[in-house]
């Protein structure tokens, strides 16, 4: 192997791809404006569903108040959200006016079973609502809490009249300490959706390049040009693949980079007003080599496997309907990876991209398992060898080189094995 | 003492075909070039000329037989055959996102030309094609003549003894056609070893030195155009060639 | 026309292996997911069921923690639950940390948690044990990890429940009838069937799945039929026989409708035959209504957006040169087309409201109601017609494609050839785009402690270097590009007059809007807050918040925005576009419509007196107002309407004024078609 020699092949790659505009405008553009412009439309639609929901008052009809309970309403009313109004209708016709949805819950006074009867003024109450409504259910929890905390202040007026001391009645009190921190959370969180990312986004950034290097060649014509250049197969393979691992790499780190700095903002509508406490700090920087160092195995994987596909395929169409089962069979296992029960084991760390995801993942958490490390490292590494020796092979196959192949991978294979039975 | 810069001996490709079995492409193919000579491989579509070059260019391995070029044999030493070797066909393009400049200096380059006479080599290659108009203008964008002149330039581009052009003219208009001859005419002149192949026989005609007549893989007759007309008393090539065709023919049924 | 479907269909059906890949992988790929994530879902649950979790005593108190632990025993809840089992440790804290252990339960008398509160500063209501003689039971568990969330939720749970029935106990003992339980006792009735519940579940994501489904399939045959055809040379083929592009279009259009169309059935039938079969459970008793009836009115919901889905893929795949690059667009389109279909995982998001506007947003929502028994006829007949008429648009847009002859050919060196100035109009929208983008990314992401700092680098420095980033790049003339003339001198008092007038329109217009898009009262808060520092010398208030984004803003929007765009439309659409362009630099959504306001009548004023030093000192003179009577005190919410009248009545007036006086902008909509 001429190492000149490659690069000048390498050089060469890079340099056509860097002048196609569409490349690098999407690679630029889609981390670049898309995920803001996402990021942005997500943030608007959350403010103003926020904004919607403060001007709705949740209609609250209660039917049969005793007046015993009078203050229960008043109560009602001045909750949160909730306006709440004498319904004069029956409870056929109440429940009318929910499925129509002028109504949200009716709230009914009914007399307490027997055993409840013992209790003097005692009552049941029965909340009519729709369960398909988000109104509807929230306006009943509301509701329901209300009712909590008035038979918390009914019970406590009960014991002061029987005379029960306050202390040995309320006994002893529960308290939940979390001891992950507001910094710990959020990495737990990116632990979880980072890994993911980074293997959609390396995948992402192979594909073109993969297919473009290959059945793109074939299609203008460039490919036979190359083929009868003085530089021996093998280099000319190895180019092709570092050129594409290189794009994969790069732009899965251009895409991790854009994604960090919008993704802190995503947590923030799912968890709410207080979201902006509870985000604090991000990836820790020990992490980054790590992110980095991953991101590079991955596209090395990734390009040797798309490129062994790809390489079949005469045109840009063929070569994506033949590399697309791979995309799916790297992407799958890191779908069923974003449970955080899945622990980082050694067995895990032998298996190809889905130890690099469990990697970064402890990384971004913060502790760097160091066996597993060596681990993930080794059958990656091995991993890597044995792809891009097989697509070396692969390439030098002349029914390959010349493009006179029919079918995909899995066709040539079958050949092959025929092939060998037939001199055997 | 010189080499012969191409040579075959019983040169053969057998392909497995699923539905057809087994084909044989080339048959026991023995062709020579010498230097400044223009050897023309004549035969219709599907007759084994492009195999038999690709062949020769080391993209297809033979299944029996030899070849050497520059002495060097296509299956021990690939590579040494390719830098020796410049192949043109209608199917080689270029990188269109990239000038001519750079393509000649990528292809001299890869092709081992000596590095430190490189920026010389391409300068002189686009003064001699007339290529200075557009030597930094993108492949894209440049008219099919001038890509073609590109092309050829690309082709020489690391000075190899031996040229192989594989039905060059099939994609050409009439006044391309001429000048693409006539630029071969120039290399022959230069001292190359050409390999041409064609089906048009007026080209061979005008063009070649010598000339085999290859059918169903084989080669029927190989020999100057006297010596050929001469041998089947014909005087056109056309009739030459349906002479020997038919014969095959014939023989084959 | 006919023909022209029944071409493209064939096309496709003869290439085996795009079908395979578009259509048959999804339809077996979907299930088999669902399966393998609802049996991982089981084996956790089943794991979590027989879990036994590490739990650690610690504190004086202990003893009395191990009575009550041990004493759970008896309670229900543990009992077929997960156990607990005790560990004897040194360091809790540690052990917690290395995960030894799940969780630790520590026991604190009143004095010794009063304490503990005093020396951690614990905050919250965690401090107010307001009785002598209560212990403090806390536990301290990571709920980063499942088994110590887990194992903390459980625990708390059981002592809160023996916690309840002690007092019950206690309060019977005393005399009272009944235990908490029987009191004041809350039965819910649920009027909505199993059905719409389900079909509510299902309708948060039926959209989204579909979408995203159609898009994938569609796209296949959408670049091909296009993008392909011009790559093979065939599209020239079809131009030169005796159809009308529109026919094309359309011929193509329903081809990609009938595959989408194909698509969203398949996954409908299959989703309810692997439902239906009791194969995959994810949710829990699955049972939809499928009467014919639903299917047919979702298939209705459905048609727009399968046209406006079919449109995009479409216009998407005219504006490629080849196969290639139609693929490389497709990932950007197919993630803007699925986002909106997001609005139903939005929970309180109604169709009742502005959303009604936003094409395939509103329809999914509608879908959900429908499934969730929820008809609202004229609300979901506004969403179809929205979106309707948003597939329309787009389908005369890819008709006009077809029409543009550099499409056709491929040819797209015209662009190419063009250089600086030339090349400016068409690049301008580009580059404001990538701004938006990067001051987006900036506000997010860079908090300053002085909002002073954030404005001069946030405003004052990115719409400074902008325009000189593209007067250098295109290298504009600096005096046309930016406007530097002078007007007559009748302007300046139109502007004295309508700066202030136009503050208190702006108030009235805030208020108009909350009612189409109302504002979240925190986020108007916040916004005030962070807007005027106290404490702050007065110039600079001037400086920061008035001159600075006066200048600046002005330099890029009404400076090298209104150049750039200046040839593309007439003088109304003009202001209206880089208003609008203007208004969504200010990202919160309640601000967008006011300031889309401002922007309308600041460029308005620069294309009437083709200068930009009146807009500069307009907007300046409405950003010192602002701050001035934020600081003051003075509230203007926009409620008082004679106030509102009146100010429309200055502002019109004062436009007049520089009407009269206008010097109009050079060369606009000239470079437009009608």
């Amino acid at each position: 192997m001429e190492l000149r020699q490659i690069w000048t092949l390498y050089v060469h790659e890079l340099r056509s791809a860097l002048r196609e505009r569409s490349i690098v405008v999407f690679s630029i553009i889609i981390p670049l404006v898309l995920y803001p412009g996402l990021l942005w439309a997500g943030l608007a639609a959350f403010s103003f569903v926020e904004g919607q929901a403060e001007r709705i008052a949740l209609e609250v009809g209660v039917h049969g108040l005793p007046d015993r309970h009078q203050s229960l309403l008043d109560t009602l009313d001045v909750a949160d959200r909730l306006s709440a109004q004498e319904w004069v209708g029956s409870s056929e016709e109440g429940r009318e006016e929910i499925s129509r949805g002028g109504l949200d819950v009716l709230v009914e006074f009914v007399p307490p079973d027997d055993e409840g009867g013992a209790l003097e003024h005692n009552f049941r109450l029965r909340i009519t609502y729709h369960g398909a409504r988000d109104r509807s259910r929230t306006a009943r929890e509301a509701v329901e809490s209300v009712v909590d905390s008035y038979r918390e202040g009914w019970i406590d007026e009960a014991r002061q009249e029987l005379g029960v001391d306050a202390a040995v009645w309320a006994d002893f009190r529960v308290i939940q300490d979390d001891l992950t921190t507001a910094e710990e959370g959020t990495r737990f969180l990116l632990g979880l959706m980072v890994p993911f990312l980074t293997l959609i986004v390396v995948a992402l950034a192979t594909f073109y390049p993969a297919i473009d290097a290959t059945a793109g060649e074939r299609e203008r014509g460039t490919w036979e040009t190359l083929m009868t250049v003085a530089a021996p197969r093998a280099n000319v393979a190895t180019a092709k693949y570092l050129y594409v691992a290189t794009l994969g790499a790069v732009g899965g780190l251009l895409n991790m980079i854009a994604l960090t700095l919008s993704l802190r903002w995503i947590f923030q509508p799912v968890l709410g007003a207080e979201g902006q406490d509870m985000i604090q700090g991000g990836i820790p920087l020990g992490a980054f080599p790590i992110i980095a160092a991953g991101t590079v195995l991955l596209g090395l994987f990734v390009a040797a496997g798309m490129l062994i596909f790809a390489v079949f395929a005469r045109n840009f169409k063929e070569g994506q309907s033949m590399v697309t089962p791979f995309y799916i069979a790297v992407i799958l296992p890191a779908i069923f990876l974003q449970s955080p029960d899945i622990e980082f084991t050694t067995a895990l760390a032998l298996a190809p991209v889905v130890n690099v995801a469990l990697l970064i993942r402890e990384a971004i958490m913060g502790s760097i398992p160091p066996l597993q490390s060596a681990l993930t490292l080794g059958s990656m590494a091995v991993c890597v060898a044995l792809s891009v020796v097989f697509a070396q092979w692969v390439m030098r196959r002349e029914e390959v080189l010349v493009g006179s192949q029919r079918g995909g991978l899995g066709g040539f294979l079958r050949r092959r094995v025929r092939g060998r039975r037939r001199e055997a | 003492m010189s080499v012969v810069p191409v040579r075959t001996e019983a040169l053969s490709k057998v392909f497995y075909d699923e539905s057809r079995g087994e084909v044989r492409a080339v048959d026991s193919v023995d062709i020579t070039c010498s230097p400044g000579e223009i050897f023309g491989l004549l035969g219709a579509n599907g007759a084994g000329k492009t195999t038999t070059l690709r062949m020769l260019s080391t993209v297809l391995r033979p299944t029996s037989g030899q070849a050497w070029l520059m002495g060097h044999e296509v299956r021990d030493a690939p590579e040494r055959v390719r830098e020796n070797l410049g192949f043109y066909s209608a199917s080689t393009a270029l990188y269109p996102k990239i000038t001519p400049r750079e393509t000649l200096r990528f292809f001299a380059r890869v092709n081992r030309y000596p590095r430190r006479r490189i920026e010389a080599r391409v300068d002189e290659l686009i003064e001699r094609f007339s290529l200075e108009s557009y030597a930094d203008t993108r492949v894209e964008k440049l008219s099919g003549g001038m890509k073609q002149k590109v092309s050829i330039a690309r082709t020489v581009a690391h000075d190899p003894p031996v040229l192989i052009f594989d039905e060059p003219t099939v994609a050409l208009d009439v006044l391309n056609a001429i000048e693409l001859r006539e630029i071969i005419a120039r290399l022959r002149s230069e001292g190359k070893a050409i390999l041409f192949s064609t089906h048009v026989m007026s080209e061979a005609e005008q063009l070649c030195d010598r000339i085999g007549i290859i059918h169903h893989g084989a080669i029927l007759a190989t020999g100057t155009l006297d010596q050929l007309r001469e041998a089947t008393g014909r005087h056109y090539l056309e009739e030459v060639f349906v002479h020997y065709a038919g014969m095959r023919g014939k023989i084959g049924t | 026309m006919r023909t022209l479907v029944a071409l493209e269909l064939r096309t496709l059906l003869r290439d085996p292996r795009t079908v395979l890949m578009s259509v048959v992988l999804p339809v077996v790929l979907i299930p088999a997911l669902l399966l393998i994530g609802s049996q991982i879902e089981d084996r956790r649950a089943e794991r979590a069921e027989q879990r036994t979790f590490q739990l650690a005593l610690v504190g004086e108190e202990s003893q009395f923690a191990a009575e009550l632990v041990e004493s759970l025993r008896d309670v229900r809840a543990v009992e077929d639950g997960p156990g607990f089992r005790l560990v004897e440790i040194g360091n809790p804290r540690e052990a917690l940390d290395a995960g030894s252990i799940d969780l630790y339960l520590e026991a604190f008398s009143t004095e010794e948690w009063r304490e503990l509160v005093e020396a951690e500063g614990i905050e919250g209501d965690a401090i107010s044990p307001d009785l002598d003689g209560i212990r403090v039971l806390r536990i301290s568990y990571h709920s980063t990890r499942t088994a110590s969330r887990e194992g903390a939720e459980r625990l708390s749970e059981s002592l809160l429940d023996r916690h309840r029935t002690r007092r019950d106990s206690i309060l019977v003992q005393a005399g009272f009838a009944v235990p908490s339980y029987q009191v004041a006792v809350v039965e819910g009735v649920d009027v909505a069937s199993e059905r719409q519940v389900q079909g509510a579940r299902l309708g948060r994501y039926l959209t989204l799945i579909l979408l995203g489904l159609m898009v994938l399939g569609g796209s296949v045959v959408a670049t091909d039929t296009l993008a392909g055809e011009k790559e093979r040379g065939t599209l020239a083929t079809l131009l030169t026989s005796a159809v009308s592009r529109t026919e094309i279009v359309a011929g193509k259009l329903l081809a990609v409708m009938g595959v989408a169309l194909a698509i969203a059935l398949v996954q409908l039938v299959n989703l309810w035959v692997f439902l239906g079969t009791g194969l995959i459970d994810p949710l829990q008793g699955f049972a939809v209504d499928v009467s014919p009836g639903l299917v047919a009115a979702l298939l209705l919901l459905y048609l727009p957006v399968v046209a406006l889905v079919a449109g995009v893929l479409l216009v998407t795949s005219a504006h490629a040169n080849s196969y290639k690059e139609a693929q490389l667009y497709l990932m950007p389109v197919l993630l803007v087309l699925v986002t909106p279909a997001m609005a139903p995982l939005m929970p309180g998001l109604s169709l009742q409201s502005a959303a009604v506007l936003i094409p395939i947003a509103n329809l999914s929502l509608g879908v959900r109601d429908l499934l969730a028994g929820n008809l609202q006829l004229a609300w979901l007949a506004a969403a179809w017609l929205v979106t309707a008429g948003a597939a329309a648009w787009v389908t005369t847009r890819s008709v006009q494609a077809l029409h543009d002859e550099g499409l056709v050919t491929g040819d797209t060196s015209r662009e190419d050839s063009l250089e600086g100035p030339e090349l400016f109009p068409k690049r301008i929208l580009r580059w404001i785009l990538v701004l938006w983008a990067i001051k987006l990314l900036l506000e997010l992401n860079l908090r300053f402690e002085d909002i002073r700092m954030g404005i001069l680098l946030g405003v004052g420095l990115v719409f400074l270097a902008f325009p000189l980033l593209m007067i250098r790049r295109f290298r504009l003339d600096p005096v046309e590009a930016l406007a530097l003339r002078f007007p007559r001198p009748g302007v300046w008092a139109g502007v004295a007059l309508g700066a202030p007038a136009g503050l208190v329109a702006a108030g009235t217009v805030l208020h108009l809007m909350d009612f189409v898009v109302p504002v979240p009262t925190e986020a108007l808060e916040s916004f005030g807050q962070a807007l005027v520092p106290d404490e702050v010398p007065v110039w600079h208030l001037v400086l920061l918040f008035a001159i600075v984004p006066g200048i600046t803003e002005e330099l890029t929007f009404r400076g090298v925005l209104l150049h750039g765009l200046r040839r593309r439309f007439g003088g109304v659409a003009l202001a209206l576009v880089v208003g609008m362009i203007f208004g969504l630099f200010h990202y919160e959504l309640f601000r967008i419509p006011v300031t889309t306001f401002l922007g309308v009548i600041l460029t308005a004023v620069a294309l009437l007196t083709g200068s930009i030093l009146p807009a500069i000192a307009w907007h300046t003179l409405h950003n010192g107002l602002a701050a001035y009577l934020a600081t003051s005190g003075i509230e203007f919410g926009g409620e008082e309407w004679l106030w509102g009248a009146g100010s429309f009545l200055i502002l019109a007036l004062a436009l007049w004024i520089i009407w009269v006086c206008r010097t109009p902008y050079p060369g606009v909509g000239e470079g437009s078609e009608g």
